[in-house]
């Protein structure tokens, strides 16, 4: 082999080395780049991004008068990077610590040992710190202080209203909220948008942040609610369970004109929200959740259905004695042996047997109708977590004295709302309406997107009609069991209420165990206000409403009058509408 | 496609300073972006590579034409007769350098004089170089192969062992690498070739069944193919037995040379092997170029917007690193054209040993493509994880005077041996 011809293969073979390895690189960088491209650019991704959420900012909730409930406030949680502090001069971190320690109020000995002694850890120094502008910008020029937003909830009425405000708390990992908060969430609660954390293998966190879709920050809600109203409402709840040693109560408040809640006040009372964060019971206001029998306050409805259908002679006085119905005995309460009655000292003096003869002469279904008409076992269209629709029997499951019973508001539950609706169609001159708890609907920066207006559902009664019935309301106030019910400068009209508490986990009733309320309003003649005062269980002495719910009433317009202006003006025209008038109203029935 | 362009071109004489000048454009081009950080969005200051590293290279790069120039016209006579001298040269400066240069990162490679930072292991690549062309192009390769053979290897060791000591074991290999290419061209048998060859991968594969899988079969499987390929290759009996002697036996002197390794090169080694259990320390590295290469995809994240780059998570990426910027920047199809420019250049160089007549020049010429193989080899091998992390820049991309000019200076040779191809 001559040395040329060696050379030539030996060439060949460093040509086709040279090929062979640069094709293996080739390969490998298809491997790389093409096959596990998408796997190396997220990890690579990763390496440096972090998608992290940008809080949005709650909305604030205030009541009709525009008094804060519920405020958003923003806090930093302030920290320092000591990785960065690295490689600078002890005295630079000396300066850096004092300039932190000066703005949070900090012991500058005790940040400087902790800044010195962190070796590169993140520490924090305020978890949550309110920073003004000044400050925020002071400490970011010091380069190595890391900021994160967070929002607070805090309630500016303290316990005022808290059971139906609810509670809102942003856990970390998930908010919790019930009651409005939960309620109105979707509103509050603005969507939060997405930033990109940008990091380097130098920095810590907080290296960069790009938001790449802005947070929208939730609207404001004002509410139907009187801050007024709800601290009274509370405060005479407050009062009357223990004076009655009942086991609970509730007090409602509405505009009858226009379905708007301005007060729901029920037990227990919060007084301390951190206090009763804790417990779930304390959180479902008990005029929505709860349901009830509304025992003889029901006889308002009644009593409109006899009417508006001529099912009753209201000048014809029959029997009221205790009788027999389908096997079962119904009784007046008290053991009232009341003899003959008319219409009008049937409903003043509650007797349930008047009504549980009269409403046989309504069919079944007409009764049904009507008390449909009237809401009941219907949501109520409030927008309220875990609300209780009632339970109204269809006709179908009617044993032969259902009607009868239903007649004085047993076998029949509905929750305070719901019959404080119903009662709104007497004072209102018959319209249903729909329940409001906001009125506003508003930006952060206080331009208003949505004004909301009463709605009525559906006319019920005639105008006349709910006169005539509020007359007799005036009467059951001024000559029958709501006596305690009145207050000296204005009319009310209003009926009592004692039912038979359904035993817990069985059927029928318990004995000697009963929810007592009261369904007023004031003024009689123009009511401004309707309000319902329940309380649960209490004590031999105070069962009946007369004598429990009625002077809780009394109690809370007292309140009303002195210290709110909702029923200024109305005193002078007390007398204007007379008891008699409205005994001739009704016998003009006919 | 593009290697058969270049391959064409390959016939004028022009070509190489036309690759050399587009590597040049090249690398100031990846310089200028690394230099760049990053913009857009990023809300980072990267401590980065400052900008001075970009003008300074077009300082090494102005003096690399120099370099080129000087080496292309330089009479090769004079290279190959003073060559002893340079080469003495060369290992007395690599001796100042173990004893008078800096200690940084636990090695001592370089001389600051000034701002210039000069590596004695690079011109010592050079002499060397020129030492054993000389040496082979005055042995007749027909004769007795082994003389010249193991002379040179005694020149090359002693290069090499003390670039070793600084300690320096990616250069140290080049040494190797391109005394390996000069001895294959200079005609040493196969069975000579096999002989020091196979010894190596076995010491390799014995590593790699002990210490990595802990199973003895790769290793007993090389020896078995070993065997077969002695006796499909019709070896003598004799030369059959001192081969298998000499594999086994460095497959068992491989314990005895881990043992006198520095922990950080058995960690470097190990790494390579087992990176995810070093991803943090040297693993690290290898790790940041694969992402950095992968991300590129095809296309790259176009110029200048290479994250890994730009976010300072990707290592040394202005020195022997920056072909995984060129990865990700410019995707698959940048690295293929890049590629290709070295590829053109080794052929090339190739075309260029074999026409000369001269064996000094030819010699010569194989050392260059040598040189130039193994840095682009091993260095893309290094960024794409083929191979453990060690220092080796990629020549005309990578930032650093000292290899920059070394790099022109060699293939200003190659330059030269191509317009002597009738010097005899």
């Amino acid at each position: 082999m001559t040395r040329k011809r060696m050379l030539l293969t030996r060439l060949r073979w460093l040509q086709t080395g040279a090929f062979v390895l640069f094709a293996g690189l080739t390969v490998r960088l298809g491997d790389l780049q093409i096959r596990q491209h998408e796997t190396l650019l997220e990890i690579g991704t990763n390496q440096w991004l972090d998608a992290v959420p940008v809080p949005a900012e709650r909305g604030n909730i205030y009541d009709r008068q525009g008094r804060s409930l519920a405020l958003s406030v923003t806090t930093w949680r302030v920290g320092v990077s000591t990785t960065s502090l690295r490689g600078k001069d002890p005295g630079e971190c000396a300066a850096i610590a004092d300039r932190v320690a000066g703005i949070f109020d900090l012991n500058p000995v005790e940040t400087r040992r902790r800044l010195t002694e962190a070796g590169g850890k993140h520490i924090v120094l305020a978890s949550r710190a309110v920073l003004h502008r000044d400050s925020l910008l002071a400490l970011r020029r010091l380069g190595c202080v890391t900021f994160d937003v967070q929002h607070d909830r805090v309630y500016p009425q303290g316990g005022t209203g808290a059971s139906l405000l609810g509670h809102f708390r942003d856990t970390g990992n998930g908010a919790v909220a019930n009651g409005l908060e939960q309620a109105y969430d979707e509103l509050l609660a603005g969507t939060p948008g997405e930033a990109w954390r940008h990091k380097t293998p130098h920095r810590g966190p907080g290296d960069g942040l790009e938001v790449v879709t802005p947070a929208r920050d939730g609207l404001d809600l004002v509410l139907t609610i009187d801050a007024d109203l709800q601290a009274i409402a509370e405060d005479c709840l407050e009062i009357a369970v223990p004076e009655c040693h009942a086991i609970g109560g509730a007090v409602l408040i509405i505009d009858p004109n226009t379905g708007e809640v301005l007060a729901a006040a029920d037990t227990p009372v919060i007084r301390d929200r951190t206090e009763a964060a804790e417990h779930k019971r304390f959180w479902d206001n008990y005029n929505f959740t709860g349901s009830y029998e509304p025992g003889s306050v029901f006889k308002i409805f009644t009593a409109a259905s006899l009417l508006a259908r001529d099912a009753v002679d209201t000048t014809l006085a029959i029997d009221c004695d205790d009788q027999q119905f389908d096997g079962y005995r119904i009784r007046n309460s008290e053991g009232h042996d009341f003899g003959f009655m008319s219409f009008m000292d049937a409903f003043a003096h509650s007797s349930n047997v008047y009504f549980a003869r009269m409403v046989l002469n309504l069919r079944r279904d007409e009764f049904f109708r009507d008390l449909q008409l009237l809401g009941f076992g219907k949501p109520t269209g409030a927008v309220y977590p875990g609300q209780t629709r009632g339970l109204c029997k269809p006709v179908k499951d009617w044993s032969g004295r259902t009607q009868s019973t239903i007649a004085f508001g047993q076998e029949i539950t509905a929750s305070p709302l719901q019959v404080a609706l119903a009662g709104a169609t007497v004072a209102n001159g018959g319209r249903l309406m729909a329940p409001m708890m906001v009125r506003e609907v508003r930006t952060k920066n206080g331009s208003v997107v949505e004004r909301r207006e009463p709605v009525v559902y559906q006319e019920v009664m005639s105008e006349r009609l709910a006169e005539v019935i509020r007359g007799a309301m005036l009467r059951a106030v001024t000559e029958g069991t709501g006596g305690k019910a009145s207050v000296p400068w204005t009319t009310v009209a209003g009926k009592t209420g004692t039912a038979q508490k359904v035993r817990e986990g069985a059927t029928g009733y318990e004995y000697g165990v009963y929810i007592a309320s009261f369904l007023g309003m004031v003024p009689a003649d123009e009511p401004r206000l309707l309000i319902l005062t329940i309380l649960d269980e209490p004590d031999q002495s105070h069962h009946y409403a007369s004598a429990s719910a009625a002077p809780l009433f009394a109690r809370v317009v007292e309140q009303i009058g002195r210290s709110t202006s909702w029923l200024s003006g109305v005193a002078v025209r007390k007398g204007a509408w007379r008891t008699d008038e409205g005994q001739s109203q009704v016998t003009a029935w006919r | 496609m593009i290697v058969s362009l270049l391959a064409r071109a390959a016939h004028t004489n022009k070509m190489l300073i036309v690759l050399y000048a587009l590597l040049c454009f090249a690398s100031l081009s990846i310089l200028w972006s690394v230099t760049e950080g990053i913009s857009g969005p990023y809300k980072v200051t990267d401590p980065g590579v400052a900008k001075a590293v970009f003008w300074r290279q077009v300082i090494w790069i102005a003096a690399g034409w120099v370099a080129l120039l000087v080496a292309a016209r330089v009479p090769l006579n004079l290279l190959e007769e003073s060559s002893p001298f340079i080469f003495l040269g060369a290992v007395l400066l690599l001796l100042m350098v173990l004893m008078f240069a800096p200690e940084v990162a636990g090695s001592r490679r370089w001389f600051a004089l000034g701002p210039i930072r000069l590596q004695p292991s690079e011109p010592a690549k050079v002499a060397m170089l020129l030492v054993l062309a000389r040496m082979f192009g005055r042995s007749d390769s027909s004769g007795r192969q082994l003389l010249p053979v193991a002379g040179s290897l005694v020149l090359a060791m002693v290069p090499m062992v003390l670039v070793l000591r600084e300690p320096d074991l990616g250069t140290s290999l080049v040494f190797v690498a391109i005394w390996l290419g000069l001895v294959f061209w200079f005609g040493l048998s196969w069975v000579v070739l096999l002989s020091v060859g196979s010894p190596l991968l076995s010491a390799v594969l014995s590593f790699y069944s002990e210490r990595i899988v802990d199973s003895p079969w790769p290793w007993g499987i090389y020896l078995l193919v070993l065997l077969l390929a002695l006796y499909v290759g019709r070896f003598r009996v004799m030369e059959s037995f001192f081969l298998v002697l000499a594999n086994i036996g460095s497959g068992i002197g491989t314990s005895v040379l881990w043992a006198g390794l520095k922990p950080y090169q058995q960690a470097r080694i190990l790494s390579f092997f087992q990176p995810e259990l070093f991803r943090y320390e040297t693993g690290y590295q290898a790790i940041q170029s694969k992402i950095a290469i992968g991300s590129g995809g095809l296309f790259g994240t176009s110029y200048l917007q290479g994250t890994q780059k730009g976010l300072a998570f990707l290592p040394e990426r202005h020195t022997d690193f920056i072909f995984s910027v060129v990865g990700e920047e410019l995707g698959f199809v940048g690295a293929m054209l890049l590629l290709g420019l070295f590829m053109a250049i080794i052929l090339k160089g190739l075309a260029i040993a074999r026409a000369a007549r001269k064996p000094f020049n030819s010699h010569l010429a194989i050392g260059v493509v040598t040189y130039f193989t193994f840095h682009v080899l091993v260095n893309i091998s290094i960024t794409t994880g083929l191979l453990p992390v060690t220092g080796l820049p990629l020549p005309f991309m990578s930032y650093g005077g000292s290899n920059f000019l070394i790099s022109s200076f060699m293939l200003g040779l190659l330059v030269n041996i191509g317009s002597r191809s009738f010097e005899t």
